[in-house]
């Protein structure tokens, strides 16, 4: 599914987050969103996942504008992963993923075998099926971030939105999740901290820096030790690995430049 | 009383049957006045709103109140009693082997549940607030099941005509109690008793000098004191003995006020009720005595300093049969402390 | 085969259900092309617990519920027997049975049996109201309380009787029904800017009660007197006894129908769990799905407190432990809640009514003490959560 953004702008409390953005994601990218904190990244995939309604701007899923969706269409279109989601009680992990049924479920029935099947396979593939009678307390960060992408997989979405999946996670299963978004047919949106991942399994980059869009485009592209220099205020070099992916080597911070933040570099 | 119910259907039983034996003697004797007769004539009498029919004298009365209890056992009916109520305190002396006659349904407030068990034919109260649906059951209800409610006239005082004084309300009770059960003479006697008191405390106003001021203060629980307000027995007493309650300007029975309400409005003398029965802390009249002469601002008013203080059973200062008492011992109060000549 | 490539047969393929007429083709369930396929082959529910099935769990607090009214009927300060109860309701059948004395007939069928009846529908709609508010509020200590309704039904029932305002029409019970709907109607005015957050939700609330609790107090002190206090008090610790045919009928009404409307936002509710982000991705109207939920929690209390006043503790400890047995979901919570809710309170007004015979305590006091050592229970077998 093609997600397209135009001009989004969007405001909390009066102050800007996110300063007229636009781009286009082709159905099946896989594509990072990258940007210190405070750039507006997390704004933007909820604006994208039409859970903030935008001052200006449109959000468009597959050419169509998703103003006036109610939130079960739009719930069946795309799937969204929040940061560090928490819930008291004792939830099991099989119940949290069957959360991922809820768009394709009437009031009036309880989960039925398709549910339960599709809950199955999210569950083999996050390698959770031996987890799945835990109760939600007992679970490692790491664990409970699988769930809420096993979740999300069962909501079987044409595109996924993701707010810095990998936080909690091991090496491993931080690399395991990479390839995973990056293998799915689904069109993939995923805010990253960690460069490296980015510029491994991403098609393509989009860089945020105080709202606005500074960058977009492949990884070798947008990762430069300018860039890196201006936007995270770290001092880099970039090299070409083995298999043709950007890999950076940090010298050290940058102390705080007396540059004006919005002479982005495109 | 394991089961109620099918005692009250014998008791029920009983009443039928020994109705209808006294029918086929011809009715009651000449010479029988006292509450014992089994007067058959039918009675109508209005109680706070409410026309009560009876179509004969009651045989299972239930007092919801000792108030209503120590009235009727006055008026010597205990074998016309089913069940008594919500005592507060000892029964006098001169009433205890005609109470310990009567079943007691409950050491405290009525149920609906434990009323309707015992069976009553006929249920007396000194206020309308004992009948609401989570105590004994709203009037209505039980007129539906043919059971009056009496409700003293006391507590309804706008439903009995203007210019009649608390004393003409209870003394009205006694006379259609009296008219219910067939009683009207020991009922009449009784009025007559107690007019004659009031009449002699009243005599007492003729002698007095000036109009002395008095607080009546019945309780003063967590050091609060409450005081008569203008629409009890209190505030008449105080009237009847020429003297002026102190809080008349307050339209309650028992408002709460502060010591230095009471200490501004300086009363010639102060009225203690002693609850010493009820035996809560602060209860008795020394207990009081002693709160008034701690508080920095009682102990300097002259009632307190020159102790002009009356001391009467707080239980009297309800409208029952015992308020003459009270009103004696505060005529009596009166000319102790040289008010009335 | 791994289990996320596991034999479907397309639904469209409707024809003789033969096994192994064709070989059934490895689908990705996970993939949106996938939706349209339904699965038929057996898969067993994903971590199946050893708890009972559903339906048999329900039948069996049903049955339970029964029972205690029929044992509670029998309990009090009178003793009814069965025949007693059987020959009030064969007159009022018309069938030829010997009625009961008046008095004893009222006994049975005026107190007594709409008292049962009461304390069942009270303590349904008490112990969905806490669950409901638990999961919308996201906070384990909400109770039916929460949202200000209780004081804003002792306001108006202390209003009518103290004051007097309105007291031929309404009554204790009007009184306070119209109380509790104008509190709720200021907290929703109060959350109308800034949309019902969950947190937002449980301090308005308690703004809400502390202000109309706090008129409570004023009206009391202020024209009160002794008796009168004494009388709002024993109603404000909440008391099954001006339970009526006609209080019941309108509780029979409204709470079925309220517990309805949030039995089918069982999916939202669960939805909650992880907040209002995530319940939206999920495809629940997070605001209107929680102002339907709080109208309707808010309406199933005011109607329950109006009759018996505040009964505390039901709203709060019964869902805790009825999770202990059935899980969060809420498809299984709300019915099991709403059914241990009744025997709850069915039994604790029977110890109000008999524990300390002749007199009779609030059913407010009886399920603290019997709910306290519950819960304690409930909290030690789950590891003191």
């Amino acid at each position: 599914m093609r997600i397209t953004v135009e001009g989004l702008s969007w405001a909390a409390a009066g102050t800007p987050v996110v300063r007229d953005v636009g781009l286009d994601i082709a159905p099946g990218e896989t594509v990072g969103l990258l940007g210190p904190n405070g750039s507006g990244k997390s704004s933007l995939l909820r604006c994208v996942a039409g859970l903030r309604v935008p001052s200006a701007g449109s959000v468009r899923y597959g050419g169509e504008t998703i103003r006036c969706w109610d939130a079960r269409r739009i719930a069946r279109h795309v799937a969204f992963v929040e940061q560090s989601a928490d819930a008291d009680g004792e939830l099991r992990v099989a119940d949290v993923v069957g959360l991922g049924r809820t768009p394709f479920r009437s009031r009036w029935r309880g989960p039925d075998a398709t549910d339960r099947a599709v809950v199955a396979a999210a569950l083999e593939r996050l390698g959770l099926t031996g987890l799945a009678d835990r109760p939600w307390p007992s679970l490692s960060g790491g664990e409970r971030q699988r769930a809420h992408i096993a979740r999300a997989l069962a909501q079987q979405p044409w595109a996924l939105l993701l707010d810095e999946p990998t936080n909690h996670l091991d090496v491993k299963h931080q690399l395991e999740l990479m390839e995973l978004l990056a293998s799915t047919e689904q069109t993939v949106l995923v805010a990253l901290h960690d460069l490296a991942l980015a510029a491994r399994y991403c098609d393509r980059l989009l860089l945020l820096h105080h709202g606005r869009l500074v960058a977009d485009g492949s990884p070798a592209d947008v990762l430069t030790s300018e860039r890196l220099a201006t936007v995270f205020e770290v001092d880099a070099g970039l090299t070409t690995d083995a298999l043709g992916h950007p890999s950076i080597s940090y010298r050290g911070p940058l102390r705080l430049s007396s540059r004006s933040p919005l002479e982005g570099v495109s | 009383m394991r089961h109620p119910a099918r005692l009250g259907i014998a008791a029920l039983a009983l009443a039928l049957a020994s109705a209808g034996c006294s029918t086929a003697t011809g009715g009651s004797s000449p010479s029988d006045t006292s509450a014992d007769g089994t007067a058959a004539k039918a009675t109508t009498v209005s109680s706070c709103g409410r026309e009560l029919s009876f179509a004969k004298a009651p045989r299972r009365a239930v007092t919801l109140d000792q108030t209503s209890t120590e009235t009727l056992l006055e008026l010597g009916l205990q074998n016309r009693m089913a069940g008594t109520a919500n005592l507060k305190t000892k029964i006098p002396e001169r009433y205890r082997d005609a109470y310990a006659k009567v079943p007691v349904l409950s050491p405290k407030i009525l149920t609906g549940e434990q009323l309707r068990a015992a069976n009553p034919d006929f249920v007396v109260a000194a206020e309308a607030g004992l009948y609401t649906k989570d105590r004994a059951g709203t009037r209505e209800e039980l007129g539906a099941l043919k059971v009056p409610a009496y409700v003293s006239a006391v507590d309804c005082p706008r439903r009995n005509g203007s210019g009649r004084t608390p004393f003409d309300l209870l003394f009205s009770d006694y006379e259609k109690l009296g008219q219910v059960f067939g009683a009207e003479d020991r009922a009449a006697k009784l009025v007559r008793e107690q007019r004659a008191a009031v009449a002699d405390a009243a005599g007492t106003a003729a002698r007095v000098k000036d109009r002395p001021t008095v607080v009546w203060l019945y309780s003063a629980l967590n050091g609060t004191p409450y005081v008569a307000g203008r629409t009890g027995m209190p505030s008449e007493m105080s009237r009847i003995v020429g003297a002026k309650n102190a809080f008349d300007d307050i339209g309650e029975n028992w408002p709460e006020v502060s010591w230095e309400k009471i200490a501004e409005r300086n009363p010639d003398f102060i009225v203690i009720g002693d609850l010493s029965e009820r035996g809560r802390p602060g209860d008795s009249a020394s207990e009081k005595r002693a709160l008034m002469e701690k508080d920095p601002v009682m102990s300097k008013l002259a009632a307190v300093r020159e102790n002009r203080i009356v001391e009467i059973p707080g239980i009297e200062m309800d409208p029952s049969v015992r308020t003459v008492h009270a009103l004696r011992l505060l005529a009596d109060g009166m000319k102790d402390l040289g008010h009335a000549r | 085969m791994p289990a996320d490539r596991i034999s479907v047969r397309p639904a469209a393929s409707a024809g003789p259900a033969a096994s192994g007429t064709s070989a059934p083709a490895a689908v990705d369930l996970l993939r949106p092309a996938a939706r349209g396929i339904t699965v038929t082959a057996a898969t067993p529910p994903a971590g199946s617990r050893a708890a009972l099935p559903r339906p048999v769990l329900v039948l069996g607090i049903a049955l339970v519920l029964a029972a205690s009214v029929a044992a509670s009927v029998r309990i009090g300060a009178a003793d009814v027997g069965y025949a007693d109860v059987g020959r009030a309701f064969g007159v009022r059948l018309g069938l030829d049975v010997t009625p009961l004395p008046p008095l004893a007939d009222s006994l049975v069928w005026d107190l007594r049996l709409p008292r049962v009846l009461m304390a069942a529908l009270v303590g349904a709609a008490l112990a969905v109201c806490g669950a409901v508010l638990q999961a919308v509020t996201r906070n384990a200590l909400a109770d039916p309380y929460l949202l200000g309704v209780s004081s804003g039904a002792s306001t108006g029932a202390v209003a009518v009787v103290v004051l007097g305002v309105g007291a031929g029409a309404l009554g204790v019970t009007g009184g306070a029904l119209i109380g509790a709907l104008v509190a709720f109607g200021l907290l929703l005015a109060l959350l109308r800017r800034s949309g019902p957050d969950s947190v937002r939700i449980a301090l308005t609330g308690v703004v809400v009660g502390q202000l109309f609790t706090a008129l409570t107090s004023l009206t009391l002190m202020a024209s009160a007197d002794a008796d009168t206090t004494r009388a709002v008090t024993h109603w404000l610790l909440g008391s099954m006894a001006p339970a009526r045919w006609e209080s019941v009928a309108v509780c029979a009404v409204v709470t079925p129908l309220g517990l309805t409307v949030a039995w089918l936002c069982s999916n939202a509710l669960d939805a909650f769990a992880f907040g209002a982000d995530t319940a939206s991705s999920l495809g629940i109207g997070v605001r209107g799905t929680r102002t339907l939920l709080l109208v309707v929690t808010a309406v199933l209390t005011s109607v329950a407190v109006a009759t018996v006043g505040a009964i505390g503790f039901v709203g709060l400890i019964v869902p805790h432990g009825v999770r202990f047995l059935t899980g969060p979901r809420h498809r299984v919570l709300l019915p099991c809640s709403a059914l241990v809710g009744a025997v709850f309170l069915v039994w604790t007004d029977a110890l109000a009514r008999s524990v300390l015979a002749p007199r009779e305590l609030p059913a407010g006091v009886i399920t603290a003490l019997v709910g306290v050592p519950l819960f304690l229970l409930v909290l030690r077998r789950r590891g003191a959560l």
